[in-house]
């Protein structure tokens, strides 16, 4: 076991010489505690994973070495059962994982809720999750941490779940050749987890969980597994024990990875092995032979290359900001940029760059031609790449912003959008066989020249320099570098790998593969058949024949002395020195050269021509004479001389073995010959370097063409790619195309239905006139067959009166506006006709639409409607009320004549203007503004309101006012009709008469009041009733006649002359009474008053005095006087020559009335004189008073 | 007798009157119930100097002396704390004078009757007992 293990160690070591990190790691691993530590396994499970965990423990035996680290996706918040179940089900013993717990083996870890579970060096580590909750993917920790220190010991398994965790980390262990196993999705409850990762083409085996454990255990048996015994046992030859299967890898599937490192693999191999359960090379390579899919799968395996998006962020900052942001800077706008990513697996590189490089041109603000080569040599790579779908534990590298700009989310997977995709070009490609593209202004190149030997990185390199535009850039991966290409790169960022090309095109270091094309699978016969060698043409042949036949050794060396080609056997002038293996042909000549080598070669460059020496050369103790030449190269080689050798026939003299004369003479014969043979020499070789000078530039131009075939041929197949991916945006622009067909023959259906349902009439005319199309109805007024189509329309007759047709045509085309009209059809129908311009989709004017639509019914009630609003304006018109309309913010609408006659206010001045600010605010009532405001608000109408108000130009008016809300028709839902009836005048007639009627009332009152206290007094003073009879009818006779003087004078006054002769005349004795005197009217009251005792002294003189027998005289006279206080009515009552007078014992009531009347009522003096020769009356009375009127009563 | 005319017989009443026959009239009324006629006057201004001169009980008058209101009068009255009757033929309007308004009134033409009874209920503030 010790023994083994120090044996293992030393290999190991001398493994360190190559790839010194990764051994160290396995040292201090294999070195650890008792007892061995087998495999690590890894299990991931989500959603229906504690099933799958239980079949796949329960079938595990409980002593297998192994150690089992599960994650699950567990609710953070609670604690997990987990460990309990587990130990239920496995005779291993579970714990929960601690962070620093050392990995024993047959133990079940499982990981703690809320946290991050990973390996370092035998321990376990454990962590807070970094990312939020929802993005977390702790199945990918574990998995690339295991990746990371257990290499290809790292064994995962990916149990039922829903999601991609897992897949991530898939890539990693298998790029260190661990190995994987996917749950059977069949068997999982949850198949999405196991699917991904058997999509992402990562499953070494697919199995049911209880099968697990027997691929387990003969996985952890197997020596590439346990260590790394197989491959020491072999030897020391053990490197070249892969061969075999490299070369069947190069012949059968065309894959060549002869430039590959050998550890890598040997160890991919040998893990391919260990999967197969397969110890012994030979036994593999049997395996290959009979399974081709093996074969494929091991290709796949060995070219393994693991990326990422955005892997190591700061390199692509530093790329970023070094390289691209100057690029941008430098370039114009519509330039092309172009870019290179070799090897680009699932194309997550390239779709890196090219989002930085379009996040740089769109702040920019630039737009370029970019072109970025991707390249892979694994079709189902670039098939992946080609699609642009990543899980989502993929694109966790994406900063936000660019996702959601880039990435379309379906269905938990990102897609790459089509604006990114289509910049990036997918093509097959091999860097070390395949011609490289040219003109590059970037490379991206991470991660490939790890796996290359030194000499296949230096080709590589050497490649990528030629493919580079001059100072173009290159980016490496990590562990990477230009070492031994120094001169074809200068760095510029050590750290992160960017370096930048030097100088010009170097086409001696360039070593474009001469193949005829590239082996593709279907050309696998015509490989094997000629084995690799390149074809070679006849002509080359010969000329090697030739060659190697007649030309002289030679070397070809540069100016310094650097030997660049050998030519035939100079073994005997040139040898190998000691130390360290050296080109210089100087250190290289045997004995007796060099000093003559030299100075030849300086003479010859100096004089630039070919110069010839002879030299004795020593070999094996004897000498040898060789004749050398010099020649430097014609151009374009002249910095190259060659160097030829030739033999001299001169064998080793042995002095004394002839005689001098025969040595003369052959000596001359011998000089003659040489001489010819020198010449012919000189000749030979002349033509020799002629055509040698002819080869090398044929062989120039040769190269240099091929370089650009070869170039152009990669365009063409890169042309080739993108015009596959052009016919495949063809093809979906045909199937859409046919489904927009389907979709325009169902447009058109409907629309025919429509038009022949519509009964428009339609007409369609282009820009001449003539018809295009017409719809069903318009047959109605145009009388069209469908071959009318394309023919002018003015050669048709119109069914309608419409000779503005052509003409509005016309103006339509011009104006672009459409123009209506309303016409009449002969058959006596209208018509709205309606000619509009013809639009297509772009736009464009292609003629007119000519529309009639039946307008007959519309027309004749217009009609009916323009009859009734004429007959009701004329109604409004005539009435002789004033009328207004008012809308809704009682602004004027119209007024009638009336209005303006009654109101002094013309139509000018008051439409349009608010009702309360007409006739300078005369009409603001705030009550009529309230009951208008009820009629709008409301909808009531109301009729004889009557208001009063004080206009300030005709004063007080009394108005009656109607209003109502007009409802009928939307436009004038909102409109009041006020009617105004202006009753002032009625009003005060009605306010007179009811002055009168009172005071009527109060003079019938008084009068009968009157009659009332004559009645009374006269009744007192009765003493039979005969007599009151007498005097009552009398009195009652006297006031009646008053007031028919005062009614015949119209109530203004009683003139004392009638009042005088009217009480006299019932009495006759005209021949016995004088009355004289002026006409004196008195005041109503007066004449009442003056005529009571007019009618009083009558009666008496009728009763007792002078009329009251045959002779007696009675004289009444008066007359104006003028006194100190104005003018008196002075009146005498004489009687004479009656009956002879006694003075009555008693005051009667005749003198008292008389008295009174005169003295109370007119302020005058009444004496009453009962002369013996009869009665004498004496009256006076101011003139004032007596025509005092009582005027009507003031209210 | 329908109504006691002991309580009006000894009053000193004016009598405001322009007619003269009905001035009669109720003057013979006032003497039938021994009442003392301080005077008859047929003006306002007649009226008012009485009452300045005199001292009154009670006073008849009309609304209306020759076409003058009698409502300097009736205030005068009113301020007098003196009693009085209207006799009126107007009705009773709505834009009289308060001291019109509100004082008792007698319609003419009235009888004897009720005169005597529109008296004696107006009167009976200051009837003697």
């Amino acid at each position: 076991m010790i023994g083994k293990r120090l044996k293992r160690t030393s290999t190991q070591r001398a493994k360190a010489a190559r790839s010194p990190p990764e051994v160290d790691r396995n040292t201090a691993e294999a070195t650890g505690d008792q007892p061995r530590l087998g495999p690590v396994v890894g299990v991931g499970a989500s959603a229906g994973g504690i099933e799958a965990l239980i079949r796949l423990f329960e079938a595990m035996p409980a002593e297998s070495g192994m150690a089992f680290l599960v994650v699950m996706h567990l609710d953070p918040t609670r604690e997990s059962g987990l460990v309990h179940l587990l130990g239920q089900h496995s005779t291993m013993t579970v714990a929960e994982a601690a962070d620093g717990m050392v990995i024993e083996p047959d133990h079940i870890y499982v990981i703690p809720p809320a946290s991050s579970l990973t390996v370092d060096d035998g321990q376990l580590r454990l962590t807070e999750p970094v990312e939020r909750r929802g993005a977390r993917y702790p199945i990918d920790r574990l998995f690339e941490s295991l990746a990371r220190h257990r290499r290809e010991r790292a064994v995962c398994i990916v149990l039922s779940g829903s999601g991609s965790d897992g897949t991530e980390g898939l890539k990693e262990v298998k790029a260190e050749g661990g190995c994987v196993l996917v749950q059977e999705p069949s068997t999982a409850r949850f198949d999405a987890m196991p699917r991904s990762a058997i999509e992402a083409d990562l499953a070494d085996h697919v199995l049911a969980p209880e099968d697990m454990p027997d691929v387990l255990m003969r996985y952890a048996r197997h020596t590439y597994a346990a260590g790394a015994e197989l491959v020491e046992d072999r030897g020391p030859s053990d490197d070249g024990s892969i061969d075999p299967v490299l070369a069947l890898l190069r012949t059968r599937a065309g894959h060549d990875f002869r430039h590959y490192k050998r550890s890598t693999l040997t160890r991919r191999i040998h893990r391919r092995m260990g999967l197969c359960d397969l110890h012994s090379v030979e036994d593999y390579v049997a395996i290959l032979r009979s399974r081709p899919e093996e074969m494929e799968t091991l290709a796949r395996d060995l070219m393994i290359n693991v990326t990422a998006f955005f892997r190591d962020p700061e390199a692509w900052t530093s790329l970023d900001e070094t390289v691209l942001g100057p690029l941008v800077a430098d370039r114009d706008s519509g330039a092309a940029l172009r870019l290179w990513v070799p090897a680009c697996a699932t194309g997550e590189e390239a779709y890196t760059l090219a989002m930085l490089l379009v996040d740089r041109s769109e702040t920019a603000g630039k737009h370029f031609d970019i072109k970025l080569f991707a390249t892979d040599g694994r079709d189902d790579n670039l098939e992946a790449a080609r699609a642009g779908r990543y899980a989502e534990g993929a694109v966790t590298g994406v900063p936000k912003h660019l996702l959601e700009r880039h990435f379309d989310k379906l269905d938990g997977i990102y897609r790459v959008k089509d604006e990114l995709r289509d910049m990036v070009v997918f093509a097959r490609h091999n860097l070390l066989r395949d011609p490289p593209f040219s003109k590059i202004d970037l490379v991206s190149c991470r991660n490939l020249l790890i796996y290359l030997e030194p000499a296949a990185q230096k080709r590589a390199l050497a490649l990528m320099h030629f493919a580079l535009r001059q100072g173009g850039h290159l980016l490496l991966g990590n562990a990477e570098s230009v070492s031994g290409r120094e001169d074809l790169f200068e760095t510029i960022s050590k750290k992160w790998r960017i370096f930048r090309r030097l100088g010009p095109t170097r086409h001696d270091i360039l070593d474009f593969p001469l193949l005829p094309g590239r082996i593709r699978p279907d050309d696998k016969e015509l490989a094997m058949a000629d084995d690799d060698r390149p074809h070679q043409r006849i002509v080359d042949v010969a000329q090697r024949a030739l060659i190697e036949r007649f030309a002289p050794a030679s070397v070809l060396i540069e100016r310094n002395g650097q030997v660049v080609w050998f030519h035939g056997s100079t073994g005997p002038y040139l040898e190998a020195p000691p130390g360290e293996p050296s080109r210089d042909v100087l250190a290289m000549a045997r004995h007796g050269l060099r000093a003559k080598l030299r100075h030849g070669v300086r003479q010859a460059i100096e004089e630039g021509r070919a110069v010839d020496f002879r030299v004795r050369i020593r070999q094996d103790g004897h000498e040898q004479a060789v004749a050398v030449t010099v020649a430097p190269l014609p151009e374009p080689s002249e910095n190259l001389l060659l160097v030829s050798f030739r033999n001299l026939d001169d064998a080793p003299s042995s002095p004394g073995t002839a005689d001098e004369g025969d040595i003369q003479i052959t000596h001359e014969a011998f000089e003659d010959e040489l001489r010819a043979a020198r010449a012919e020499l000189r000749d030979t070789i002349d033509e020799f370097e002629r055509t040698n000078e002819e080869l090398k530039a044929a062989n120039e131009e040769v190269t240099s063409m091929n370089e650009e075939l070869q170039s152009t041929n990669e365009e063409l197949e890169t042309s080739k790619e993108e015009l596959q991916s052009s016919n495949e945006e063809l093809e979906t622009v045909n199937s859409q195309l046919v489904n927009k067909n389907h979709e325009l023959v169902n447009t058109t259906d409907t629309l025919n239905n429509l038009l022949a349902s519509s009964e428009i009439a339609t007409v369609f005319l282009d820009k001449d006139y003539c018809i295009r199309w017409f719809s069903p109805s318009s047959k109605e007024l145009l009388e069209l067959v469908d071959t009318d189509i394309g023919r002018p329309v003015s050669h048709f007759a119109w069914k309608v009166q419409d000779e503005d047709l052509l003409s509005d045509a016309r103006t339509v085309l011009q104006k672009l506006t459409g123009i209506d009209a309303e016409v009449r059809s002969s058959a006596g129908r209208w018509y709205l006709r309606r000619v509009l311009p013809y639009r297509t989709h772009e736009d464009r004017i292609a003629g007119v639409v000519i529309a009639f639509i039946d307008i007959t019914v519309q027309k004749m009630a217009q009609d009916e409607v323009n009859e009734a609003r004429l007959f009701a304006e004329a109604i409004i018109d005539t009435v002789r009320h004033p009328v207004l309309v008012l809308d809704r913010e009682l602004r004027v609408q119209s007024i009638n004549p009336a209005f303006s006659d009654a109101f002094n206010c013309s139509e000018d001045e008051s439409k349009g203007y608010l009702l309360h600010e007409l006739d300078h605010a005369a009409w603001d009532i705030p009550e009529l503004r309230q009951l208008l405001g009820k009629v709008l608000s409301e909808g009531r109408s109301f009729d004889g309101f009557e208001i009063e108000h004080v206009f300030p130009n005709r004063g007080r008016r009394h108005m009656l006012l109607n209003a109502r809300k007009l409802a009928n028709g939307g436009d004038h839902a909102n409109l009041i009709l006020l009617a105004i009836e202006d009753v002032t005048e009625r009003h005060d007639a009605e306010t007179l008469r009811q002055t009168l009627i009172n005071e009527l009332s109060h003079r019938v009152k008084n009068m009968l009041a009157m009659v009332q206290s004559i009645g009374s007094q006269t009744l007192r003073q009765s003493s039979t009733l005969e007599e009151f009879k007498l005097a009552f009818k009398g009195r009652l006779n006297s006031l009646a006649r008053v007031h028919d003087l005062l009614v015949s004078e119209n109530w203004s006054g009683a003139d004392l002359d009638q009042l005088v002769r009217r009480t006299m005349a019932p009495h006759g004795m005209e021949d016995r009474i004088r009355a004289e005197g002026p006409s004196l009217i008195m005041a109503p009251e007066a004449g009442v008053a003056m005529a009571m005792v007019l009618n009083e002294l009558a009666t008496n003189a009728v009763k007792y005095g002078a009329l009251s027998d045959e002779s007696g005289q009675l004289e009444v006279t008066w007359d104006r006087e003028d006194r100190d206080d104005g003018p008196w009515i002075h009146l005498q009552w004489t009687e004479a020559a009656g009956r002879p007078v006694t003075v009555p014992a008693r005051r009667g009531f005749g003198s008292t009335l008389i008295e009174r009347s005169i003295t109370h009522q007119l302020g005058g003096t009444a004496a009453l004189n009962f002369r013996e020769e009869g009665l004498h009356c004496d009256i006076a009375f101011p003139w004032h008073e007596a025509i005092r009127s009582r005027s009507p009563k003031e209210s | 007798m329908l109504f006691p005319i002991e309580g009006l017989a000894g009053l000193r009443i004016l009598v405001a009157e322009d007619e003269m026959l009905i001035l009669l009239d109720i003057e013979a009324i006032l003497d039938e119930v021994g009442c003392e006629i301080v005077g008859l006057v047929a003006s306002v201004d007649a009226a008012l100097t009485t009452i300045r001169l005199n001292d009154l009980d009670g006073a008849l008058l009309d609304m209306s002396l020759h076409g003058k209101r009698i409502t300097p009068v009736a205030e005068e009255l009113v301020a007098r704390g003196v009693p009085f009757l209207l006799c009126t033929g107007y009705g009773r309007e709505p834009n009289d004078e308060a001291a019109i308004r509100d004082a008792p009134r007698l319609t003419k033409p009235f009888s004897t009757d009720s005169l005597r009874a529109a008296m004696n209920e107006a009167f009976k503030s200051v009837a003697r007992t």
